[in-house]
């Protein structure tokens, strides 16, 4: 209920909360919307000595067309992203998984940087970031990198992200029309299994979360469905360890991840 | 019917409620006030090889640190209720110390307590505190608790029952009536542990006067005179008037602030060690650890039919889990508010009902909303309809063959069951017939087989049941165990201004009392509700009390308040009658006056009133003053009843059960105020769909506790719950002046079998003929993996 | 949680066992362990900083090794304790020389308890999976680099 005592510390520019985090090390841990870190906190789970807000960092929000792709600023809500019309355009699956997350009070709070950058292996957004084959922008103490969706993803709570870097935004291709289906654990609501899929050329896309410890391409499902169509979502847990906990077990994962993509496939 | 009784009057607590401007315990500020955390087991079953207090004593703004080897650690809280076992032996009841001596028995369980000058220094200080365990093996499960070489919970005693129980006919009669019976029906299943989630938090302030060595206790309960009296006499031994328990507003209870708990009393314990105001308010983490759980039951249970289809005998074994220590009413939830309603509505001739209590290293389980007969109407709703599929007769005709007919307790007279009780008033096949109609029965199995051909699961699950409240008569539990009497007490003092104060031992955590009490008081006296003010929870202004649950509030609360009312009416007719000059049998009272009959000659209640408190012109030998106090003991407890009905689709897919519908047609006797009833059955109703779908408790082998937060315990929401359709019936009860008969757990104890009852109905074509409650999609779907591939379900 | 798992590392046995009590190695190899002093004999006291997603917390106790029988089969005992809970981790470890190397047989019980077993439930089996694996993996790595 009550966090450890924590220094504040708020960041007018990405290269100061950068500093500061080479500063702190381990000591600190970044707040933009806080709703995954705060709770934590307030269990005593984390108890970061430093808090860096890099939330008012206006230079991070926003929703921009650039080309072919559309720019999102790490500090956009989720509530900002599912309301877009730009968003609903031409990436309405990254819309529809905004929109499945939490409840209003969250969504109007938190941000798709912090979302990414947690890595909760029951998140929303990182189906339909694989599926779009979005390329998360980071910057560190040398610069800004860019990192694709395939390569962000490395583990449970674990990103690509190295120790001082933040993500600053996301680039999601435009033509990322398509569907994200979420079957939610009871309690939390939470993906227990969410995937996303995305018509990509003659084929499809398949992002999975919530199933496994990382989120993945489900490639068997893709290589199969230009022959077999929806019945390649047969393959939707083939090869991936699934995740085993009070609500689920790992065949019931399995079992969720074929149909939700089955209906997804089915659906696009 | 005057102005107010049977209308949906809008509440008066409602305005400061939803403004924010309630007054909760926690909501209170003392001046020189300190806070307290506390450190807490982390493992089900350990010896405690020390304690080292020396870090968080030198912490900052530490007060004080204590730990069960002070003298708190002498003081026990008591269980308020003896269930002795059936061979005569007393049961057992283990210590229950302010803080653990010795040994932990379940995760939670408190070692330590820090008070500092605030909260967050009491929590920091807390974790300096450094406890040694010795781990030890730990049992969570009843029927593995009685198992040989299972762990003790508790050294002292030669196993882990707390007591076993019986009630009913001759069990070889029973036995021999099933053995005979065309066709038993069979479940073995377990009442899924809940945890009681009320909004708010415990919260408890003491703050001892040592000038006047007297204690206020404020307190977040639904029995502020209990709690003192249990506080007084049984846990710290201080003379009862020197504690004032006073309890404001309390944001629900459903029985988990009904008991006298640990903190309780070590918070007042502390106020008088330190010298300053000293408070606690749970977080929702202890809540989940400390706040008494409910149900968990293991159960077996056989109903026997003839060939008509009549029951013939009833037989259940279950194993009902009392935690780590008997809390304050616990021994009586499995025996005497369940046993007790294995009549339910049908004929049964033969009935017997087997009960061990067992000991296990859990968070002690009691009361929670039903108290046992939840669980009584589950298993007997289940049997009947799973019978009635297995024979292949229709759930609705079954119930119709088996009910008992309608009796109004007056003319007809009450029906006297096998199992103890005599019911007031029931008209069980009125219930089901309403519900009939507005369900259109025949309408939804044309459906249903419909939907069934496109490969949809619809299914539809009734539930007919009968609830024991209102408790309770005092002879009756006394010789059943309790150790406290169960009336209640109604104090009505009519102010010289004809204002009316009505002092109340009910005490309202949501139930809208100062608005229910008002409308009886007002239509009986003829005057205007806003000349009414009803007071409770507080032990100086009510003179005693025994609180709020088991539905009792309306039926015994409100029937004290009846009794004083007329005893005023019948003072005031005295008093009329000498101002108007006649004798008091010329009088009639309507309308807030005495006439005499057939003249235009009155006089009002106010004037009446007026001339009580300034006797001037006054009958020769009354006393002045319009104040009377009535306690009122119940001759029965009253038996509301009903019949609901859930329609229900189950994705077979993923094993995920959407409720379409749920109407619920109840009779509680006469209603004062619908939209109150109304409310109590939606939330009730919500609260079974919580059991029967959503929640569970779960401990781990070890006893740890796996569902601690929102995170793992599913509340139900918005979404998961239909547009509830009520509708009443209306047989009044025969034996208190309202002819009432309480609502607050009708909801609860219909619904989880309505629910489970409506997907084994959808499921049953696949094979599916039980699921084990949380109906989760998880199991649901395993249940059609099983039954599709020719196992046994479950 | 049931641990379970085995793995071959190209090394004899008398080395792979050498490593095993070597508390040097253990702490290198063990994710989590900052420090492991031995008290006596095969009984050290060890310290973990442990850190999954946003979960960080230390972690203080006693580690022990019991030999039952020696070049062939040990058990270690990790008991540590947090502000989060306590963890206790019981693991038999058995060797079983081939002819690429040494077998390695794992089989344990991992067991948390407290606020991290209320709270973390989801947390624990993939980390206590994945720390098991780490270890193994981290052996071969030690044993591949000593030995190649």
């Amino acid at each position: 209920m009550i966090p450890a005592t924590f220094e504040y510390k708020r960041a007018q520019t990405v290269e100061e909360a950068i500093q500061w985090l080479g500063q702190y090390g381990d000591e600190a841990k970044v707040l933009a919307g806080g709703h995954s870190l705060i709770p934590s906190m307030k269990l005593r789970l984390s108890r970061p000595a430093v808090l860096i807000d890099i939330g008012r960092i206006e230079a991070l929000r926003g929703i921009r067309e650039e080309g072919d792709v559309l720019a999102i600023g790490a500090n956009t809500t989720h509530a900002v992203i599912a309301s877009s019309p730009l968003v609903e355009a031409h990436a309405n699956v990254l819309s529809q998984s905004a929109g499945s997350i939490g409840d209003v009070q969250v969504r109007n709070v938190g941000t798709i940087g912090g979302s990414l950058a947690h890595a909760d292996p029951a998140a929303d957004y990182p189906a339909a970031i694989l599926a779009s084959e979005a390329v998360i922008v980071v910057q560190g103490p040398q610069g800004k990198r860019e990192v694709r969706a395939e390569d962000f993803f490395v583990g449970m709570f674990t990103t690509a992200l190295e120790e001082q870097e933040i993500i600053v935004e996301v680039r999601v291709p435009k033509g990322s029309n398509g569907v994200y289906l979420k079957f939610k654990q009871p309690a939390s609501r939470f993906a227990l299994v969410g995937v996303a899929a995305v018509k990509r050329g003659g084929g499809v896309n398949v992002g999975i979360t919530g199933a496994s410890d990382t989120p993945y391409r489900a490639k068997a499902v893709e290589q199969a469905y230009p022959q077999e169509g929806v019945e390649a979502a047969k393959y939707a847990a083939e090869g991936v360890e699934m995740l085993e906990d009070h609500f689920a077990t790992a065949e019931y994962r399995a079992h969720l991840a074929r149909v939700l993509t089955r209906r997804a496939l089915e659906a696009l | 019917m005057g102005k107010y009784i049977g209308k949906s009057v809008y509440r008066v607590e409602d305005d400061r409620f939803v403004t924010g401007k309630g007054k909760y315990t926690d909501d209170i500020v003392l001046p020189g006030m300190v806070y307290v955390a506390f450190v807490r087991s982390p493992y089900a079953h350990a010896r405690i090889l020390s304690i080292d207090t020396s870090q968080a004593r030198a912490a900052e703004g530490v007060v004080g640190v204590f730990t069960g080897e002070d003298e708190c650690g002498q003081y026990g809280v008591p269980c308020g209720w003896q269930v002795n076992f059936k061979n005569g032996e007393t049961m057992r009841e283990p210590k229950q110390p302010l803080l653990a001596v010795g040994k932990v028995r379940f995760v939670g369980e408190p070692v330590a307590v820090v008070v500092a000058e605030s909260m967050a220094q009491a929590r920091d200080a807390a974790e300096l505190v450094q406890v040694d365990y010795e781990e030890l093996p730990a049992v969570v499960d009843p029927k593995a608790a009685m198992e040989p070489g299972a762990p003790l919970v508790h050294d002292e005693f030669p196993d882990n029952a707390a007591f076993d129980w019986c009630l009913g006919n001759d069990r070889a009669e029973v036995e021999a009536a099933l053995a005979n019976a065309h066709h038993v029906t069979e479940l073995r299943y377990r009442q899924n542990r809940l945890a009681p989630n009320a909004i708010e938090p415990r919260s408890y302030i003491a703050d001892y006067n040592a000038v006047e060595d007297k204690w206020t206790l404020y307190t977040a309960t639904q029995n502020p005179h209990l709690i003192r009296l249990l506080l007084c006499a049984f846990t710290l031994g201080i003379p009862e008037h020197k504690v004032h328990v006073v309890s404001y507003d309390v944001g629900g209870g459903f029985g988990s602030k009904i008991f006298h708990y640990r903190e309780e009393a070590l918070v007042t314990w502390l106020s008088k060690q330190v010298g300053r105001p000293v408070k606690w308010t749970a977080d929702r983490s202890e809540a989940f650890l400390m706040d008494c759980h409910g149900r968990d039951h293991v159960v077996h249970a056989r109903m026997g039919f003839d060939a008509e289809g009549k029951i013939v005998a009833v037989l259940a074994d279950e194993y009902c889990n009392m935690g780590a220590y008997l809390s304050t009413f616990a021994p009586a939830i499995p025996t005497y508010l369940h046993g007790t309603l294995f009549q339910g509505l049908y004929t049964t001739p033969l009935i017997h009902v087997n009960v061990i209590a067992p000991f296990t290293h859990t968070t002690p389980v009691d009361a929670l909303r039903g108290a046992g007969r939840p669980e009584a109407t589950y298993l007997l709703e289940r049997l009947i309809e799973t019978g009635a599929r297995e024979m292949g007769m229709d759930p609705v005709e079954i119930r119709k063959k088996n009910f008992i007919p309608p009796f109004d307790g007056v003319e007809t007279p009450g029906y006297q069951t096998q199992v103890a009780l005599q019911y007031d008033s029931g008209n069980y096949e009125g219930a089901l017939n309403k519900l009939l109609s507005i369900v259109d029965y025949e309408e939804f199995r044309a459906q249903q087989e419909a939907a069934r051909k496109e490969g949809r699961y619809l299914g539809i699950g009734f539930s007919t049941y009968i609830e024991a409240c209102g408790i309770a008569p005092s002879a009756v539990v006394g010789a059943l165990g309790a150790r406290a009497g169960l009336y209640e007490v109604g104090h009505v003092r009519v102010q010289p201004t004809g204002k009316v104060s009505v002092y109340t031992g009910s005490h309202s955590h949501g139930q809208g009392h100062e608005t229910t009490f008002a409308q009886i008081v007002a239509d009986m006296l003829g005057i205007s509700i806003d000349d009414v003010e009803v007071v409770h929870g507080d032990t100086e202004k009510v003179a005693f009390g025994m609180g709020t649950y088991g539905s009792r509030s309306l039926a015994v609360g409100g029937s004290a308040i009846v009794k004083s009312v007329e005893k005023i009416l019948e003072k005031g007719a005295r008093i009329a009658a000498h101002k108007l000059e006649c004798a008091v049998e010329d009088l009639e009272y309507s309308e807030g006056k005495w006439t005499v009959k057939g003249t235009d000659r009155s006089v009002s209640f106010g004037e009446v009133a007026l001339t009580a408190y300034v006797p001037h012109v006054y009958p020769q030998g009354e006393e002045p003053g319009l104040d009377f106090s009535s306690f009122y003991d119940p001759v029965n407890f009253t038996y509301p009843f009903g019949a609901h009905a859930a329609i229900v689709e189950v994705d077979v897919e993923t094993g995920k059960v959407q409720i379409l519908r749920y109407v619920a047609v109840d009779d509680v006797g006469n209603v004062i105020n619908p939209m109150i009833v109304d409310g109590q059955v939606h939330g009730g109703v919500v609260h079974g769909i919580g059991q029967a779908l959503l929640e569970e408790v779960v401990y781990d082998s070890d006893g740890q506790l796996l569902t601690g937060s929102y995170m793992d315990y599913t509340m139900p929401r918005a979404d998961d719950v239909p547009f509830i359709e009520t509708d009443r019936t209306t047989t009044p009860c025969p034996h208190n002046p309202l002819g009432v008969k309480g609502v607050g757990e009708a909801g609860t104890i219909a619904s989880p079998a309505a629910i489970v009852n409506a997907v084994v109905d959808a499921l049953w074509p696949l094979g599916v003929r039980d699921i084990q409650m949380p109906l989760t999609p998880l199991r649901v779907w395993q249940a059609i993996q099983k039954a599709s591939n020719g196992g046994s379900q479950v | 949680m049931k641990l379970r798992g085995e793995g071959l590392v190209q090394a004899p046995v008398e080395r792979v066992w050498q490593y095993l009590h070597d508390p040097a190695v253990l702490k290198e190899i063990t994710p989590f362990v900052t420090r492991l002093d031995r008290v006596e004999g095969n009984t050290y006291t060890s310290e973990s900083e442990v850190k999954v997603g946003p979960i960080r917390g230390t972690f203080r106790g006693k580690l022990r090794i019991e030999d039952i029988e020696p070049l062939k089969e040990f058990a270690v005992i990790l008991e540590q304790g947090s502000t989060m809970g306590q963890s206790s981790v019981e693991m038999r470890i058995r060797l079983q020389e081939e002819e690429e190397g040494t077998r390695i047989e794992y089989e344990g019980d991992a067991r948390m308890s407290g606020l991290l077993a209320r709270m973390g439930q989801r947390l624990i089996g993939s980390t206590v999976k994945k720390v098991a694996g780490e270890f193994f993996t981290n052996l071969q790595h030690r044993l591949q680099e000593d030995w190649a």
